[in-house]
């Protein structure tokens, strides 16, 4: 009890500091004189909240999948700051960044969630322009792996808590431990800093550019250009994942399809062609005979339990899994959270409760949509342990720990490789009209698209695994497997996603060069030469150098993403030869268009 | 031994095949076989399966107990390049060494904490028992990386094991 309460005012002094120190940064924050604030306080901290909310467990498993994608964060900022058609179209923007974002066991590269709240806030609050808005708002998701480790180490104190209570049987302690120690302090970590930074930024933002604005124009072509090209690294961070085995062709099949359309891209259509791609070509490999007649087998339920129950820990499952995730056990306490509804009815003497709320608590980490099968499964495992069958607490956790991995690997694949990526697509493309890196105003219908999606897949998919893992026990896992459907969906989807990605190639990367040379008279135009081989020719090799310097070359994404926002500006310097395509004199131009 | 090919990859992870596995390592880098060694998994027929279902189209997942596993692999001279090795604890890892698979490389993804064992960077946990393997293998010319997965922050453990 004394320990438990130390280290909780641990926590909420840490969480003061923050306050504290916030408090003092906006009173002494030196302001221009003239130049209010472009964000009102309330706009900021309501910005901070909503950054805090993406990542919090309040959404039923939306957030992390849905709310922290930088285009929904756009459309949230846009409803905040009264603004939405803009919101959706710079969230769009920033999001081409984060198309391929795979957070897997804990690591976290970059933070989208960041990029999208706060740097949405500081494009409409400063008055950036949309397509520059993604080479502002780039570097500051990289701010987002410092809060990151502090949450994850933080949080590692949380489970030892968590023990203490589980030791005393106090079934209602342990789910405590996970929903309200942990969410002050995130609720400091992460509403307080984005509340100040969106104050304040904006309008250092916006003098910033109206300092380039007077001075140095150029610097502004420099981060158009720069926007466009950082499209590029997002896209070749997801062929890092897709651009393999037998489906890679299909990426230029896309891009060749794309650059014949003029105009505006309709990726839906485009996406049926792709399918039926993907049909023929699953046909000529693998084929669709299912391997063998696989029966699911039917477990015999003691019948202790009843389809509520298991729906009850689903539901706390769905919300809480990473409420106090920490590096130490992950979502260890989540599991023993999601447990506790079951042990209630299944459990009487304290000695069992005890037990079982201990067995829950030890490491646990997986995809929580697909791998709640594994929840449902050891559900089935405690009601038959209860009901008197020869299951050891070590049985359940081996199968526990043994099914995390797998599950994770093919839920992660499913999930972050292929659902989100694709969905997120066709929503910016929905939402942009096709025009992602061009468009002012953003379409509602896309932000909705996305998170119908996040919805069937999060709850639809989330709870018939739960169910059939409870139904089926252990073997439901085995089932799923060998009828090959899922080996199946996952190369289909490889087609799929390299066709899409080519045709994103086109329509998402910006990048062409104004410079020509006259010689003897004559005026030979860079891009009209490229063009002439074939349109689209340079977003290609960029992106392909970029794909290389990932997969090949082992090269960070943040020092990629940093080279191309300096060669841009500094390329964008007018120091190249040109010609004014008015007068036909010859001029300096920047190296990018 | 030197006109052989280095190992793909050579990790401990006690979570064996995971998301970080499967969807970040063998898609950075070109895997065809993922070899796991691990006495218990070998015993477990329901656990070999699951774990050799999981293996996405175009990988081969194989699991064998740690001599049958050593045998193997000191058999395979081609191929090793593609291939990763795959254990659950440092103690396999110098089964394997003084076996006689003299790899130079060793990452370590992830080890859980667990009673006896203290966390020493983000997912990664070691007992006294186990850093002393670390070192030994350290001494004898083992470069040891503690690294989840490519573009992560690394760290040798060359740095880490004077405090320890």
């Amino acid at each position: 009890m004394k320990f438990e309460r130390k280290q909780m005012s641990r926590a909420m002094i840490i969480s003061m500091v923050f306050l504290l120190v916030g408090a003092v940064l906006v009173r002494a924050a030196p302001l221009g004189q003239e130049e209010a604030p472009r964000v009102s306080l309330v706009t900021a901290i309501a910005v901070g909240v909503a950054y805090y909310i993406s990542l919090s467990p309040f959404l039923g498993n939306l957030g992390f999948t849905i709310f922290y994608r930088p285009l929904m964060a756009g459309t949230v900022v846009g409803l905040i700051m009264g603004q939405l058609g803009r919101g959706i179209a710079i969230g769009a923007n920033i999001n081409i960044l984060y198309l391929g974002w795979i957070s897997a066991g804990g690591s976290l590269p970059g933070d989208p969630g960041l990029a999208g709240y706060l740097g949405t806030a500081l494009a409409l609050g400063g008055g950036l322009d949309t397509d520059a808005a993604l080479a502002v708002a780039a570097p500051l998701g990289l701010l987002g792996g410092l809060t990151w480790s502090l949450r994850m180490s933080t949080c590692s104190l949380i489970p030892h808590w968590a023990d203490q209570r589980a030791a005393e049987a106090d079934i209602a302690g342990v789910a405590r431990s996970n929903v309200i120690y942990s969410q002050p302090f995130l609720f400091f970590v992460y509403a307080v800093p984005v509340t100040l930074a969106a104050y304040l930024g904006s309008s250092a933002v916006a003098q910033a550019l109206g300092w380039i604005g007077a001075n140095a124009g150029w610097v502004m072509s420099g981060l158009f250009a720069a926007s466009g090209m950082l499209a590029a690294l997002g896209i070749g961070l997801n062929l890092v994942f897709l651009f393999r085995g037998n489906e890679w062709p299909y990426y230029f099949v896309g891009f060749v399809v794309a650059s014949f359309i003029e105009g505006e891209v309709n990726l839906l259509m485009l996406a049926i062609i792709a399918a039926a791609l993907a049909y023929v070509h699953i046909l000529f490999t693998t084929g669709f005979s299912s391997e063998t007649g696989v029966v699911a087998e039917e477990r015999e339920a003691p019948g202790l339990l009843t389809k509520r129950d298991v729906f009850k820990s689903w539901i706390r499952w769905l919300f809480f899994s990473h409420a106090a995730y920490n590096w130490e056990r992950l979502q260890g306490l989540g599991f023993a959270h999601a447990m506790t509804p079951i042990i209630e009815k299944l459990y009487k003497t304290k000695e069992e409760i005890r037990k079982a709320l201990l067995r829950h608590l030890v490491f646990f980490n997986t995809q929580p949509d697909i791998g709640g099968i594994i929840l449902g499964a050891t559900i089935a495992m405690e009601e038959e342990r209860a009901a008197g069958a020869d299951i050891s607490g070590d049985a359940i956790n081996s199968v526990k720990t043994g099914l995390m991995g797998p599950m994770a690997g093919i839920g992660d694949t499913v999930q972050q490789g292929i659902v989100i990526p694709i969905a997120l697509a066709i929503a910016m493309n929905i939402a942009t009209g096709g025009d992602v890196t061009g468009a002012t105003r953003g379409n509602i219908l896309g932000p909705l698209f996305f998170l119908a999606v996040g919805i069937a897949f999060a709850w639809g998919v989330g709870w018939f695994l739960y169910w059939q893992g409870y139904k089926q026990g252990r073997s439901a896992v085995t089932n799923i497997l060998r009828s090959g459907t899922l080996n199946r969906f996952i190369q289909g989807a490889g087609v799929l996603g390299n066709f899409i990605i080519g045709v994103l190639t086109v329509s998402f990367v910006s990048l062409s060069t104004p410079v020509a040379l006259t010689i003897g008279g004559s005026v030979f135009e860079v891009q009209g030469i490229l063009n002439s081989f074939m349109p689209n020719l340079l977003p290609l090799v960029l992106v392909m150098l970029i794909w290389w310097l990932l997969s090949k070359k082992d090269v960070q994404p943040t020092w990629i993403m940093l080279a191309i926002i300096v060669i841009a500006i500094l390329g964008a310097y007018p120091i190249w030869p040109g010609v004014n395509p008015e007068t036909g004199e010859a001029i300096r131009v920047g190296l990018f268009g | 031994m030197s006109s052989i090919a280095s190992w793909g990859l050579v990790r401990i992870d006690d979570r064996l095949i995971h998301g970080q596995v499967i969807a970040v390592w063998c898609r950075h880098r070109k895997f065809d076989r993922i070899v796991i060694v691990d006495d218990g998994v070998a015993a477990d027929a329901f656990m070999q399966e699951i774990l050799c279902l999981s293996a996405p189209p175009g990988l081969e997942v194989v699991v064998y107990p740690v001599e049958k596993g050593l045998e193997i692999l000191l058999g395979q001279t081609s191929g090793r390049e593609t291939t990763m090795v795959l254990m659950k604890t440092p103690l396999v890892a110098q089964k394997l060494f003084e076996g006689g698979l003299e790899y130079e490389h060793l990452n370590i993804g992830g080890i859980g904490s667990r009673p006896g064992r203290k966390n020493i960077f983000k997912n990664i946990a070691v007992s006294p028992e186990e850093i002393a393997i670390l070192k030994a293998l350290m001494d004898r010319g083992v470069e040891i990386t503690l690294l989840t997965v490519p573009g992560e922050k690394s760290k040798s453990f060359a740095e880490l094991a004077d405090k320890l």
